[in-house]
């Protein structure tokens, strides 16, 4: 009887520590920020690996090769160039995708295809729709939402 | 006395079963607990939310009481006032506060927005894109909405309330709660929390450290009741062994190897040993599988036989026990060059379910040991009753 007991009494002790509530790492901003240029970068470019040109390092301090994204030094490399306003951005690069990070950079430059920010606790994603017709970008149906016409 | 250490020890044991349970019973539900209080205080928040809502939304009209969008367009200075007043209702509990409108073609656009920080401020006109599905419910309802956030991490609930003037919806007041209240609950009870989980973790250290004391000390009873030289279970186990037999089910038969102070007298106990080894081994190969074999001293074996039946008739088990005795007899054992012809006498008693204790039993064996070796050894005696 005690020795059924002990079994029980031990089953009971590792059923109970493997029952508690996970508290596993959540995904850092870093992370997000990465997937989620990530999915815009495929969303516009047809490629597995996408090159991207980060302008604004404040955007996203600790830059990290995933996802299907590659970071270039180089703007002129990058399929994507993302920037905080376009005053930053080189004239060889002005001609390609271009992301900015702020709702005014967005709504003052006519270059920008779309804007990616924070607002709010909340990633605010907007695709300008008149540069994406100029760029010939079909979006998939799922971002059709963030277009801003 | 040993009864009452018993009873104790019992007692200990369940103690530590009940509160092991009830620890771990109260760690699991302690989220729940959590929760419910946080839900408790979310009512209260959000009953207070709607009473800053319903002034707000009685401030903005007082300004535009009627096509707010309209109003808010042709005027920046009114829309900078309107801001002013909303952030005024900004504190530790309300992060944000603004106006959502829903232009012609669906879309969800700033009108209004009371967030101090130009960066979260949400320009007039501004796409908005809501994350839950709450926003088009209050659209379509017209009535107050509110959520928890589940995508937003600083956020708690976001409370929607519609703004209508002359029966239209002019748009949506949004006030964000922040987590200041949910966190605080949290951190007040954390503490409890994590002492509950160290009370776990001891006990489930000390469970790991009983384990342990369990494999040591099977291991340990397991080689104090072998034999090293024969690998048969010796006195010890049948110690063991006497408490919980059930006299039925056995017959006790003693076997002691004759002369064998001669063979290790003649070839030395290297030889000897190696003589017990293998008659050992003999034994065990003219029993039965179920049968138990124990050295019981120096030449001296014991063999539990086996009672399967209750109406098994005791011939068999005397022609069992006659067969391993003259097995042995009749095949020498080779030990390097020697051929050693090795006899053994046995007692058996055959009545052991008549007796009261295995330890009768095995003095009757002995008897009739005894009588065998009398009678001029390399023979098996029976008890008669």
């Amino acid at each position: 009887m005690r020795k059924i007991a002990a079994v029980l009494l031990i089953l009971l002790s590792f059923s109970l520590f493997f029952s508690m509530p996970s508290r596993s790492a959540n995904l850092t901003l870093c992370d997000i920020k990465i997937a989620l240029i990530s999915k815009i970068a495929h969303a516009i470019v047809e490629k597995k690996v996408v090159n991207v040109y980060l302008g604004d390092k404040q955007f996203l301090k600790k830059p990290k090769d995933e996802f299907g994204i590659r970071f270039v030094k180089n703007c002129e490399n990058a399929q994507l160039v993302i920037a905080r306003n376009i005053q930053s951005i080189k004239k060889a690069c002005k001609k390609k995708f271009i992301f900015v990070t702020t709702y005014n950079a967005y709504k003052n430059s006519g270059f920008a295809i779309g804007a990616l920010f924070w607002q709010k606790g909340r990633p605010e994603l907007l695709f300008r729709e008149k540069n994406l017709k100029k760029m010939h970008v079909d979006l998939p149906k799922s971002f059709k939402k963030y277009i801003d016409y | 006395m040993s009864n009452r250490i018993l009873f104790l020890e019992k007692l200990f044991f369940a103690l530590f079963a009940l509160l092991f349970v009830s620890i771990g019973f109260i760690y699991l539900k302690f989220d729940q607990t959590i929760e419910a209080t946080s839900k408790n205080i979310a009512g209260i928040e959000v009953s207070d939310t709607k009473r800053v809502a319903d002034t707000i939304d009685k401030n903005i009209r007082l300004y535009a009481s009627k096509n707010l969008y309209d109003r808010l367009k042709n005027s920046p200075t009114l829309r900078r006032r309107l801001n002013k007043i909303l952030s005024l209702y900004i504190n530790k509990n309300i992060k944000y506060v603004y106006v959502i409108y829903k232009d012609r073609m669906g879309s969800f656009r700033y009108l209004l927005d009371g967030s101090k920080n130009p960066k979260e401020r949400g320009v007039f006109k501004q796409k908005f894109i809501p994350i839950s599905s709450i926003w088009s419910k209050c659209f379509k309802t017209e009535k107050d909405v509110f959520a928890k956030q589940r995508t937003i991490s600083t956020l708690w609930i976001t409370y929607l309330h519609p703004i209508i003037a002359d029966s239209k919806m002019q748009g949506v007041l949004a006030l964000d709660m922040s987590l200041n209240a949910y966190e605080s609950i949290k951190c007040a009870l954390n503490p409890l929390r994590n002492y509950i989980a160290y009370l776990l973790f001891f006990e489930v250290f000390v469970i790991l450290i009983i384990i342990l004391q369990i494999i040591l000390f099977v291991q340990e009873r397991r080689v104090a009741r072998v034999d090293p030289l024969t690998r048969l279970y010796n006195r010890n186990y049948l110690k063991d062994k006497a408490k919980n037999i059930d006299l039925n089910h056995i017959y006790v038969a003693m076997i002691d190897i004759d002369f064998f102070k001669k063979v290790n007298d003649t070839y030395g106990h290297d030889v000897g040993d190696i003589v017990l080894r293998i008659i050992a081994k003999k034994i065990i190969a003219y029993t039965r599988g179920e049968d138990i074999l124990i050295r019981y001293g120096g030449e001296e074996f014991i063999v539990l036989f086996s009672r399967t039946q209750k109406n098994q008739s005791d011939e068999s088990i005397i022609s069992i026990a006659k067969r391993v005795q003259e097995q042995i007899s009749k095949d020498p054992i080779r030990v390097r060059d020697l051929r050693i012809t090795v006899t053994v006498s046995m007692g058996l008693d055959p009545f052991t379910y008549k007796r009261s204790s295995l330890a009768e039993s095995i003095s009757i064996a002995d008897e009739m040991l005894y009588l065998a070796k009398h009678n001029g050894r390399n023979r098996v005696e029976v008890a008669k009753s």
